[in-house]
């Protein structure tokens, strides 16, 4: 997409548009939404891990007047809460409510009532009869023989699937030749690791409010990264025709991935607006959505080979994967871990990948974050590091080797959505970021003394920007919108994408304002929801920006033409000739002559003479799908202390490099990738959802904060230590030249610290989190 | 949403009367920091939340001859701010600022830190080293409880149902003066202890003539480091001496593995923990 002259608004730092709105609260989100008669609903959880549900007895609850909600409401279609794969490619194996309880917090029951206290109240008085079956909590128990069974039959689309030894789902992909690749090799290493269960911690936590309305249809306002995913799912669960399905876009509280699906709790708020004739307000208490989602953990068994000169000839990774007590997508997630592991390196196109996802009796698993980029990044950046060390070769050297980069294949969304790389940053990164970072000052880990040790590490990742590519695969990617020119010359942008609060919309506007060329304060982007938008797939998979942001570029173009063709009649010149301009002076979007640029008009007058004249307005409603998924690249450069006393890690310093393309706001970017390196070191040393194995199986923090520790900002280095660097680069294929950046600002920086904890002691850690007490261990072992 | 009631009192006087009258229902509420999270997890449950937040006449902190007087509604952020409890009880202050964050030191109290008696309370680690005294009331009367025998179990303490702590006294000495406190947690804010020691250390002509350590969250109440303390009296102080002394708290400590860490964890820590505070309390 093409270079604009003059003064361009993408990539100047931008005051963002909903900023006054957020910091002084007026900005509504989901739970912020009241409505005279409405009722609060609250749910019933499971106390159990697994349990069949005889029966539920609800006439207490009623007596107090209470509305209940039981699996004997509820239309028992099957479905899968996440629709961003094409329905031929997507598992289905549950229901609102259950008959079975597959995992301690699963919804059991829901009531609503008057107050939150009287619907708390009728909660407490609903009586259930469980009956209590073993449960399974690992991958490995749960495939073995004999282990507690969670399903006997699942659907993939329509097709009946039996379930057998809790195998949620296979996925083996296997390009070039790795048996010849491995027989190239010098030195194979062969490692396992072990990535665990962290929590999103957004901070919203996950809600509805829902208002039947008078045709039969409903209104909903609730936590999700995708409005169209959710009244599609709403209509066929309800039978109701999607007209009659509104769901409003609201601000959203962070997703990080955990509201790629529809959230567990808005179809049961829903039921609830339903039979009660009533809107419900329905709001999960942090406890609460500590047991709704998860992110998926991982046991990788990596085999690499490579060559006396550093050249990796084949790659071998297999995934154990365990899903929890619901399928949200394992098998789309295997294939983007796949994909991942496969763009990460050249590997001579000689790769196998072998995944395997296992039910268990835990809160269902779901994307975070890359969507297992940083497990599988953790893997195989340790792996290179430990090749490096044992080709006495250093490591950046190595990586440089063998990268992924342009005109090399990427894998956006697994096998089936790939596309030529086109813009690539990875080489400045790794060549000016070990000079800042005085690289060549690192010492080996023999040479360290004392007991607080100094070590630096780097990794280096990436994420795609988007799900689209050349050709349509299993994964569903466009975006919608609708833009006119008011008759001042301002614009409406009418679109169905959801901002996480990483600042898509400003992206949006900026994006509009530049293609039109009028001030930024001219362009806003409308309230909106599903009625008065079309489809987008959802604010995932780092899209926003070249995909949400793509559509609008391509909209923006369409209505650019309409407004020259206006402009041509009044000034009777040819549309071809004209063309437009930003002038700050009027604070106003011209039209000019392209060899005449003193007759001119400003967009305004152009809008207001096509109304007085009833020749219409000037607006253009489109979808429009990217057709490339660019890597945006990342590398982080950590210095970490260890204190072998306390195994203690401590943060001085880090540079992380960023490839974007052009950074729509660089202050935004930048943002994203401290942010995201201060959720890296929660990945890498601190976090961990660990649960009680016995029959209850609830969390050993029991949903409670103070027991899941997040690293805070006095856990960051200081202020000045933290550097960030951002690639020259421009992606051809994206909006003046930008791509993503959110997921890939998380992708290496787990493994960054891993590597620098091993230049700090000798000693390489394959399991996360390495918190003080493992690390402290391992010390001890090794008799620093 | 939960059964209690509450009752507001403007005054110790008031305060006496309900606590007399309500008995084994009373709660105390001054902070509240700890009773709201315990409502909300039902540990409190069918109580009268008697609100002394607004006794001002209980919020001071003095200084007299020969000790201090802090009033139990003394918030941390007053511990944190105060000369007189950086010169004569430094570990406190320290605690003060390594406690929880600052919204939570704002209403958090140091009489309802005490009357929690979680073994991780950050103010008890350090009024056990100093060798406080807990000066409870009742209508029946006023008491003196020394703080060794304040904390019986986690969250008992020697105080009666309808006693109120009405001063904390810490006595003037070198070795108070002297004192430190260091907090081993899972992250640098907000965190709860895994390990905390506060030491105070009192020499004479190079020899110790004092010697007080205490550690939190490595026993159900926190507790003195007595073989610790002996090793040290009337030797002389020297490095060496610290590094052999101070492992020796694996004797006074009994820790328990729970979310948090290890006992096994906490043993190694402790022995690094007070090997750091008494080297900081003698200067050396």
């Amino acid at each position: 997409m093409g270079k604009m002259k003059g003064a361009q608004i993408v990539g100047q730092v931008t005051a963002r548009k909903d900023g006054v709105a957020k910091v002084t609260g007026q900005l509504p989100y989901a739970s912020d939404i009241n409505i005279p008669g409405m009722m609060y609903g609250v749910v019933l959880r499971s106390p159990y891990a697994h349990a069949e549900i005889v029966s539920i007895d609800t006439s207490e609850a009623e007596a107090m007047g209470a509305v209940c909600l039981t699996y004997e409401d509820i239309n028992p279609i099957l479905y899968n809460e996440r629709s961003v794969s094409v329905p031929d490619a997507t598992f289905r194996d549950r229901t609102v409510l259950p008959k079975k309880a597959r995992h301690f917090g699963e919804p059991i029951a829901a009531v609503a009532a008057e107050t939150e206290e009287e619907a708390y109240k009728a909660m407490k008085a609903l009586k259930v009869e469980y009956k209590v079956l073993p449960a399974v909590f690992t991958a490995e128990e749960a495939m073995k023989p004999g282990a507690p069974q969670l399903y006997d039959k699942v659907y993939l689309g329509d097709k009946e699937v039996k379930i057998e030894n809790n195998v949620a789902v296979i996925r083996n992909i296997e390009e070039g030749d790795v048996e010849e690749g491995f027989r190239q090799a010098d030195l194979i290493v062969e490692e396992t690791y072990k990535t665990q269960r962290t929590y999103h911690s957004q901070l919203e936590t996950k809600g509805a409010v829902c208002k039947p309305e008078p045709d039969g249809g409903i209104t909903i306002w609730a936590t999700a990264q995708s409005i169209h995913a959710n009244r599609q799912l709403i209509a066929q669960i309800y039978n109701i025709p999607l007209s009659k399905v509104n769901v409003k876009r609201t601000a959203i509280g962070g997703g990080f991935g955990g509201s790629i699906q529809v959230n567990t709790v808005t179809p049961i708020c829903a039921g609830l607006a339903l039979k009660a004739r009533r809107p419900v307000k329905l709001i999960s208490a942090r406890e609460e959505d500590f047991y709704s989602h998860a992110k998926y953990p991982n046991i990788f068994h990596v085999k690499l080979g490579v060559t006396k000169d550093g050249i990796i000839t084949a790659a071998h990774v297999k995934a154990l994967v365990e899903i929890g007590a619901h399928h949200i997508q394992a098998l789309a997630y295997l294939g983007c871990v796949s994909g991942w592991f496969a763009s990460l390196y050249k590997y001579q196109s000689n790769i196998k990948f072998e995944g395997k996802a296992v039910y268990t009796n835990k809160v269902p698993a779901c994307a975070l974050q890359g969507y297992g980029n940083p497990d599988v990044n953790f893997a195989i950046e340790s792996t290179i590091d430990i090749i490096a060390e044992k080709l006495n070769m250093d490591p950046i050297e190595l990586r440089l080797k063998n990268y992924r980069g342009t005109g090399d294949e990427f894998w956006g969304q697994g096998p089936t959505i790939r596309s030529i790389i086109k813009s690539c940053g990875v080489e400045e990164s790794l060549v000016k970021g070990r000079e800042l970072f005085n690289w060549k000052e690192r010492t080996k880990p023999s040479e360290k003394t004392g007991h607080i040790r100094r070590g630096i590490g780097v990794a280096r990742g990436f994420h795609t920007s988007g799900t689209g590519g050349p050709k349509e695969g299993e994964v569903i990617d466009y975006s919608s919108d609708y833009i006119k020119i008011n008759e001042d010359g301002s614009v409406d942008v009418v679109c169905p994408v959801v901002d996480h609060g990483g600042g898509t919309w400003d992206a949006i506007t900026k994006i509009v304002a530049d293609v039109l060329q009028v001030p930024l304060d001219m362009v806003e982007i409308s309230p909106s929801d599903t009625r008065t938008t079309g489809y987008d797939v959802c604010t995932h998979a780092t899209r926003g920006v070249f995909c949400g942001g793509g559509a609008a570029y391509f909209v923006a173009h369409k209505v650019k033409e309409r407004l020259l063709e206006f402009a041509a009649r009044i000034m009777l010149e040819n549309p071809i000739d004209l063309d437009v301009m930003r002038d700050d002076e009027l604070g106003q979007g011209v039209v000019y002559v392209k060899n005449f640029p003193e007759k001119r008009i400003t967009i305004g007058k152009v809008a207001k003479t096509a109304q007085i004249n009833s020749w219409g307005t000037i607006a253009y409603a489109d979808s429009y799908r990217q057709k490339n998924c660019p890597p945006c690249f990342v590398a982080h450069f950590v210095e970490v202390e260890v204190n072998t006393k306390t195994g203690e890690i401590s943060f001085p310093k880090v540079l992380i490099y960023g490839d974007c393309g052009t950074p729509v706001n660089p202050d935004l970017v930048e943002g994203q990738l401290i942010g995201a390196f201060n959720r890296g070191m929660g990945f890498a040393i601190y976090e961990d959802t660990l649960y009680e194995e016995n029959e209850i199986g609830n969390l050993k923090c029991h949903g409670y904060m103070v027991d899941y520790k997040t690293p805070t900002s006095y856990e960051m280095p200081l202020a000045e230590n933290i550097i960030v660097r951002l690639a020259d680069t421009y992606e051809p294929t994206g909006p003046f030249g930008a791509k993503g950046m959110g997921e890939a600002a998380f992708s290496s920086v787990a493994a960054a610290i891993s590597n620098a904890i091993y230049n700090a002691i000798g000693i390489r850690f394959t399991e996360l989190p390495l918190t003080p007490e493992k690390v402290l261990k391992a010390i001890k072992e090794k008799g620093i | 949403m939960k059964n209690f009631s509450f009752v507001n009192v403007e005054n110790k006087a008031d305060a006496l009367e309900v606590l007399h009258r309500e008995k084994e229902k009373s709660c105390l509420v001054a902070g509240a920091t700890n009773v709201m999270p315990f409502i909300r997890y039902e540990k409190i449950n069918d109580k009268t939340l008697i609100n002394i937040r607004n006794l001002q006449e209980l919020r001071f902190i003095r200084e007299e001859e020969d000790k201090i007087e802090i009033g139990p509604l003394t918030t941390i952020y007053d511990l944190e701010n105060s000369e007189i409890i950086e010169k004569y009880a430094p570990a406190l202050r320290e605690a003060a600022q390594d406690f929880a964050d600052p919204t939570t030191r704002n209403s958090a109290t140091i009489g309802g830190n005490i009357a929690n008696a979680s073994p991780a309370a950050d103010t008890a680690t350090p009024l056990l080293a100093l060798n406080a005294v807990v000066v409870a009331e009742s209508k029946s009367g006023v008491r003196k409880i020394p703080i060794q025998e304040f904390f019986l179990g986690v969250n008992k303490t020697a105080l009666q149902c309808d006693e109120l702590i009405t001063v904390i006294e810490v006595p003037k000495n070198a070795a108070n003066s002297n004192s430190c406190f260091i907090k081993l947690g899972l992250r640098n804010a907000m965190a709860i202890s895994v390990v905390s020691v506060a030491a105070g250390v009192e020499l004479a002509e190079g020899k110790v003539a004092h010697a007080n350590v205490a550690l939190g969250s490595v026993a159900p109440t926190p507790v003195r480091a007595k073989t610790v303390e002996a090793a040290l009296v009337g030797k002389e102080f020297t490095p060496g001496l610290v590094e052999e002394t101070a492992k020796l708290v694996t004797e006074d400590i009994s820790p328990i593995d729970d979310v948090r860490a290890s006992g096994e964890y906490r043993k190694t820590v402790a022995a690094v923990l007070v090997k750091r505070a008494l080297k900081k309390s003698g200067k050396i």
